[in-house]
Formats: C-alpha cells, structure tokens, sequence
C-alpha cells in the first residue's frame, strides 16, 4: 500500500485523496484549500469529487459568501472507516508499538523512516524499519523477534519489510556515522524506546569525535 | 503484494547447488586465509559470501520440498516460501536478508559478531540444502 495514499487500497481516483485530506483537518475548506493540500489533480477534478461526495452525504457543504466549504460528516455511517484509513500510518507505528513492547531481547529503538516515513512512498515501495538492540545480547532470539515483526509489518501492509538493525555500540562509534543514521534521527517516525535516544546518542557521538 | 515464484528444473536446482557449495567454500577460505587476527580486514567479503550461499541453498530447499523457488528481491517472499519448504530455517535466511539490507544503507565494515552469525545461519542453510539435494 502507499502509506501517504492509504485510502488507494479502496478507490485509485482522486475520492480518495480528497477524504483523507477532509479527514485528517478538522476544519472545512473550499475546493482550492483542498487542491493546495493534495498538490495533485485539477481544481475542477477536485470539485468534482467534493460535489460527488456531498451527494453521497460524506461530505458537507455550506456556503460561505460567494464559495463553498467542504468537510467530513464524521456522523455518517461511513465516517469512522474512512478516518481509520486515513490514519494508517499512526495505526501502523501504533501496531509497531504494540508489537515489540513484549519483547524479552528489548529494543532501545524503533523508527520507521525512509520513503514510508515521507509522502513519497508508492505501494511498491520497502517498509524500512530502524531497530537498535542492546550491546549485550542474545542474537538469536533478536533475529527471531525481528524475523517475526518483518512478516507481522509486511502482512500488514503488503510491503517488503526491511529491518536495518543496529547495535547501541555501533550508533555511538559510527565515524562517520551512517547517513541513514540521521535521516532516521530527522525524519523517521519513532515507534519504541525514547524518542530523543537516536538524536542524543548521535550528538554524544559527534562531540567524542570533536574530543568535548 | 505481488508473491513471485519460479517452477524449478534438475538442471537449475544443481546449479544453484553448486553456487551455494562455491560461495560457502570461499566463506571458509578467506576467513581461514585471513586467519583470527585479519578476518575483520576480510569481514565484508565473507558476509557478502555467506548470504550469497545463504540465498542460493535456500533456493535448492524450496525447488526440493516445493519445486518452485522465490523469484525477485522480495524479502518476505524468500522467508515464506522457505518456510513453507523447512519450517524453522526461514530465520537462518532473514538473518542474512537483514545482513544484506544493513550492507545497502551502510558504508560500515561488517563487525565480528555479524560475520559470526552470517556463518552459522549459512552452515545451517547449506546443509540443509545439500540434504534435501540428495534426499
């Protein structure tokens, strides 16, 4: 799936979009309001869809001087699906979450980063998971509990998962550190242990170098 | 997601059999020629031998037990055809696919404990598949 697109698993057409953008804000807006914030398809494609939802009663439109404003009716029937759906990728860290809490190898962190992090991600794309594990520790069982979250993160979503693993050590006496490090740092999207670990393990490890 | 498999043949399941014998054979031998003290000035090359012997024996287990092997660069593919085909060495196999995905984002030289753990899940593998070749 395309977790920047998640309601393309139910309708490829700019529907889809336009309800998740309505799902995501709590407010209303005009059909170039919600062009800005899909920045794809045409301003009349995506009137066009407003209007064909309004009809379908899962958007509202009221006047508003001289334009319409559009929003989700989160009371109909058909509201909660459609936020669910528009809210994968915080479901998807939530199961993350949920998922490793119980580990007995723990993970001192966990993001997701990469192109599922960004809105660049396309239903082909990788599922890149960053995991760090302790410096003492039982490899055995690590690779067993992250075999087990791969196949549990690809069922999920249909996308390859790839875990790229690292050691606690291995993050502090990177020199340089890996790019991926702090791309991870900056944009990933965390999902276990403390969410400033990676930052601050990656600044101690810069000042080391700098010999502060 | 798009499961992509291959019906095998005698003539592809011995060739892939014989590029996981030749890759775990080299395994061995650079870490034997760089001896204890050199094998981390070798890690990489060896890591990247033993997931190449991992990736191929995996291939002559499936097309033994299932006749079809997994076709393509999806991790989650290989392990769950593997799994399937030998319930248990799918985690031999990830381990090494996790050694092969750290490989593409990492400039890092392989540590001791990866080369380690490349070798027994690629001992594992290898064998297995050298019995499922003959069986």
């Amino acid at each position: 799936m395309e977790m920047g697109r998640p309601l393309a698993v139910v309708t490829s057409s700019v529907d889809g979009d336009v309800l998740r953008a309505l799902a995501l804000a709590e407010q209303d807006f005009t059909p170039g309001a919600v062009h800005a914030l899909l920045n794809r398809y045409s301003v009349a494609g995506v009137r066009h869809s407003l209007d064909r939802l309004a009809e379908q009663g899962i958007v509202t439109r009221r006047p508003a001087g001289r334009a319409y404003l559009f929003g989700l009716n989160r009371e109909h029937l058909a509201a909660d699906p459609i936020i669910a759906l528009a809210r994968t990728r915080e479901r998807l860290l939530a199961r993350l979450t949920e998922f490793v809490a119980p580990w007995r190898e723990p993970a001192v962190y966990g993001a997701l980063f990469g192109s599922a992090a960004r809105a660049d991600h396309r239903a082909d794309s990788d599922l890149d998971i960053l995991l760090v594990h302790q410096l003492e520790h039982d490899s055995d069982l690590w690779d067993q509990q992250v075999m087990d979250l791969s196949r549990a993160a690809t069922a999920w979503t249909g996308n390859d998962a790839r875990v790229l693993g690292y050691g606690t050590g291995e993050v502090f006496d990177d020199d340089p550190p890996d790019r991926v490090l702090h791309d991870a740092a900056t944009d990933g999207l965390h999902f276990a242990g403390d969410p400033a670990w990676l930052r601050q393990a990656l600044r101690a490890a810069r000042r080391h170098r700098q010999g502060l | 997601m798009v499961g992509g498999t291959r019906r095998c043949d005698p003539g592809m399941r011995a060739g892939r059999m014989r590029k996981a014998d030749q890759f775990a054979d080299a395994y061995h031998l650079v870490r034997d020629y760089a001896g204890t003290d050199g094998e981390l000035d070798v890690a990489d090359a060896a890591v990247t031998l033993a997931v190449h012997a991992g990736i191929a024996a995996s291939d002559v287990i499936c097309c033994a037990r299932l006749g079809e092997h997994a076709q393509g660069d999806n991790h989650g593919d290989a392990t769950g055809l593997l799994r399937k085909a030998a319930p248990g060495l799918e985690r031999d196999l990830a381990t090494l696919l996790t050694m092969k995905t750290r490989a593409g984002y990492s400039a890092d030289p392989a540590n001791r404990d990866m080369l380690e753990r490349a070798g027994r899940a690629m001992d594992r593998l290898v064998d297995a598949a050298r019995a499922a070749n003959a069986g």
